[in-house]
């Protein structure tokens, strides 16, 4: 989640735009505007992720008077779109996520003989989403975050506001109910 | 790594297949759109506690060193200042659009606030209002509190915390140039004194369904007792504030 490119950090751009610079706030969201859709499309309906992103960047910038300049700016970000993200998943309780739409889809022919996409292959997308989706919140969020999304321990602790520990708790009992509804056996 | 490990980067993979809008447009146009004044309503606080004042005139223009002393002080609790000549032409509101939250009982109101007890200057409050934890408490006019800049209120007393409402963009306004701005001594306060805002009456923004508005205000004499910032408002001279300051204290 490191900001792509640019010699300003993103602290330096934070305190420019909470002192009225509108451009640093246009570089934060330049910088981090992929992982906020991401984010939104594996949380929240699929259809509404981009403008749940783009409420959360406007969000961000009305309370970023209130972030602290000492923490890395990408997940205190990245929690206003969680919560933009789930709160629009609330209003559209039967909206699909675009995780159900693109696991329905054929693997992309660049990457349909990856070790990833055989795996996928072999358990079965729409079974892995059945799965995931009958896991509750905290986990499948945890799982979606550290595994789907690829964010780090550290990363997914801070996006959901819960402590170190329970990230690695709740991906484990995740990663346990999912194989146990899979019948996987690990290898 | 477990095949479902696997499996569920494989996902991850597919989701960044997929086409992205750019954003930066329509954030950088919704940024060059003038402000509306909307809030969301967990920012009551900070609005609430902007409602807790205003600044100085003609008696701080003529005095720099006060002037900086008194808006340093407000900053310290919250609050920012400025003068405006449209202070005077703010209108004089009723309780239902004075901005001060929703009716609340007292001992509910005392917990919000940390406190066993409401502290009662003029005897039994008439009403009391919060919003967050903010927390006003209204007497109507009587013999020592004559009718005040809110219709049908002889006394407020709104009590904040400070902790949630470093807010820049949402402080409080706006003086007429007559408004004169003292410190005064107030024992058992925060620093043994108070600030005093009297003469031409001021304004003051004001929370009010979801819209930052402004009222007229008149004479009010704001404290700080720790975390606790306390701000009293009547169109009672100096003195009779800082007695009642001190039955609040107790």
């Amino acid at each position: 989640m490191a900001p792509a490119g640019g010699s300003i950090d993103d602290a330096e751009l934070a305190r420019r735009a909470v002192a009225g610079d509108r451009d640093a706030f246009v570089d934060i969201v330049r910088r981090h505007q992929a992982a906020a859709i991401r984010l939104a499309r594996a949380l929240g309906p699929a259809d509404d992720a981009e403008d749940a992103a783009q409420e959360a960047f406007m969000k961000a910038h009305r309370a970023l008077a209130r972030y602290d300049p000492s923490r890395p700016l990408g997940p205190w970000l990245l929690t206003i779109v969680a919560n933009e993200a789930r709160s629009r998943g609330r209003r559209a309780r039967r909206a699909t996520s675009l995780i159900e739409r693109i696991a329905a889809r054929e693997p992309p022919p660049s990457s349909a003989s990856s070790p990833e996409e055989l795996a996928l292959a072999r358990i079965g997308p729409g079974r892995l989403v059945d799965a995931l989706a009958g896991l509750n919140r905290h986990e499948r969020e945890t799982v979606v975050l550290r595994y789907v999304l690829d964010h780090s321990e550290e990363e997914t602790a801070a996006i959901l506001g819960c402590a170190h520990g329970t990230v690695k708790s709740r991906a484990a009992r995740g990663l346990a109910r999912l194989r146990a509804q899979l019948e996987e056996v690990p290898s | 790594m477990s095949d479902i490990e696997r499996a569920l980067r494989a996902l991850g993979a597919r989701l960044d297949d997929e086409p992205t809008r750019d954003l930066v447009p329509a954030v950088s146009a919704r940024l060059d759109r003038p402000r509306r004044r909307r809030v969301p309503h967990r920012r009551a606080l900070a609005i609430a506690l902007a409602a807790l004042l205003l600044a100085a005139a003609t008696a701080l223009a003529a005095s720099p060193a006060l002037r900086h002393q008194a808006r340093s002080w407000l900053r310290s609790v919250g609050i920012s200042t400025a003068v405006s000549d449209r202070a005077s032409t703010a209108p004089i509101v009723g309780l239902d659009r004075a901005g001060l939250g929703e009716p609340i009982g007292a001992s509910q109101a005392a917990a919000r606030l940390g406190l066993q007890a409401l502290p009662q200057p003029f005897g039994r409050p008439a009403r009391v209002f919060a919003t967050g934890r903010t927390v006003t408490i209204i007497w109507a006019p009587g013999a020592d509190r004559p009718r005040s800049a809110v219709r049908g209120v002889g006394a407020l007393l709104t009590i904040a915390r400070t902790g949630d409402s470093a807010d820049p963009q949402l402080l409080a306004k706006v003086l007429s140039s007559t408004t004169t701005v003292e410190f005064v001594p107030l024992a058992n306060a925060d620093g043994g004194s108070a600030l005093w805002i009297a003469g031409a009456p001021h304004a003051v923004s004001v929370f009010d369904g979801g819209v930052l508005r402004f009222r007229l205000a008149a004479n009010v004499l704001v404290w700080r007792i720790g975390a606790l910032v306390y701000r009293l408002e009547g169109s009672f001279p100096r003195d009779a504030a800082l007695a009642a300051a001190r039955r609040a204290i107790g």
